[in-house]
């Protein structure tokens, strides 16, 4: 404790007082004393400066390492943006080409009876499976997170941020639309086939491996009465409305007359082949 | 005067300069500075008491700013340098808030 308090009350280094008294007993030195004192004047303007120049390099060592993570973060956010607009580029390209494999395909099929039917068949196919963009009446269903400061504070199912749409919901939502009669599905111009999955990695909602932000827009197309009864009867629907007044999350459901849905190119099969196909 | 014109010219010349600094210095850049601020408020303290000695301010300064970097930089090599930093800055920290008030006193007479 006296170590404490001895810090507390004796904060003038003692040395000052002594000197003092040191002065006192030499009464006043003259002549080459007064050149010393100047001397050590000028050093004391000197050791001053010096504090100055340390404190400024510190300052600006800190601030350039901010800078530098700054900077950092920066370069990434604008990679993840270059590869992300590269990916949707080479996604256009994939639809492009598709669209003109199916052109050639028809133009080959088309030159006997033998060869329409089978391209009938194969229209039919690809439209059924979601290879082609489809378009008609529907449903869409738009999720979003809560605002911030709105009713969400509670935390659910142990889940950082309630008020966030979390991947089951969407999975929950498209269930819905499937089992209220949806024919084609889509979130934010991401079709669904009989192998996308939509999953969460970290805190982002991956839906057939890429990543989307908020606000969700599901289209489903389908009759727009039956789906918007049979979704808002469906556990689902029900589930997410409970959500909204609960959560915080924004739902709104309207119907289209018209809308488009994107195709979701060819589902690649790596194991499962033809049952009649022998091996 | 004099000193606080060549503290603010010293911050100024830091800041525009921006003087690289060996790596292996850095760290004890902000305790040389906390030290040093520390045998300013006291020379500006023994300066209002009527006592202040250029000769025991330089000496107090540089031994300071050298016992402070000695104690992180032995910290740092037994694998305690961030709880001697805190350590130091503490110490100081009340020192300094200590003269400042004594300071405040001589000034405001409060």
């Amino acid at each position: 404790m006296s170590l404490l308090v001895d810090m507390m009350t004796n904060t003038l280094d003692a040395s000052y007082a002594e000197a003092a008294r040191r002065r006192c007993g030499a009464e006043q030195p003259a002549g080459g004393a007064g050149g010393a004192a100047a001397r050590s004047g000028v050093v004391s303007v000197v050791l001053l400066l010096v504090l100055g120049l340390v404190t400024g390099v510190a300052a600006a060592q800190v601030r350039k390492r901010a800078a530098a993570g700054g900077t950092l973060r920066a370069q990434l956010v604008a990679e993840v943006h270059r590869r992300t607009s590269e990916s949707d580029a080479l996604a256009a390209q994939a639809a492009g080409l598709r669209r003109s494999v199916a052109v050639q395909q028809d133009r080959a099929l088309s030159s006997g009876t033998t060869g329409a039917a089978v391209a009938r068949q194969l229209a039919a196919l690809r439209l059924a499976v979601g290879v082609d963009p489809v378009t008609g009446p529907g449903l869409v269903v738009r999720l979003d997170d809560a605002r911030p400061g709105g009713v969400g504070a509670t935390a659910r199912g142990g889940q950082v941020g309630a008020g966030r749409v979390l991947d089951r919901d969407l999975q929950d939502a498209v269930n819905g639309l499937w089992s209220a009669g949806a024919e084609a599905v889509a979130i934010n111009g991401l079709r669904l086939n009989a192998l996308t999955a939509i999953r969460s990695a970290g805190e982002a909602i991956l839906v057939d491996y890429r990543p989307l932000s908020p606000p969700y827009t599901i289209r489903a197309l389908g009759d727009p009465s039956a789906l918007e009864s049979g979704f808002a009867d469906s556990e689902a629907g029900r589930r997410l409305s409970t959500y909204t007044s609960l959560y915080g999350l924004q739902l709104a459901i309207r119907r289209s007359d018209n809308q488009t849905v994107p195709g979701a190119g060819t589902p690649t099969l790596r194991y499962a082949v033809a049952a009649g196909a022998g091996s | 005067m004099i000193p606080a014109i060549a503290l603010a010219l010293g911050v100024a010349l830091g800041l525009f300069l921006e003087p690289t600094v060996p790596s292996a210095l850095q760290p004890y850049l902000p305790i040389a500075v906390v030290a040093a601020l520390d045998a300013v408020f006291g020379a500006v303290r023994a300066q209002l008491d009527g006592i202040f000695d250029d000769r025991v301010f330089v000496v107090s300064f540089v031994s300071n700013v050298l016992v402070a970097g000695l104690v992180v930089f032995l910290g740092d090599q037994l694998g305690v340098g961030g709880q001697l930093s805190t350590g130091v800055v503490v110490v100081l920290g009340i020192r300094i808030f200590s003269n400042a008030a004594a300071i405040r006193r001589h000034v405001f007479r409060a």
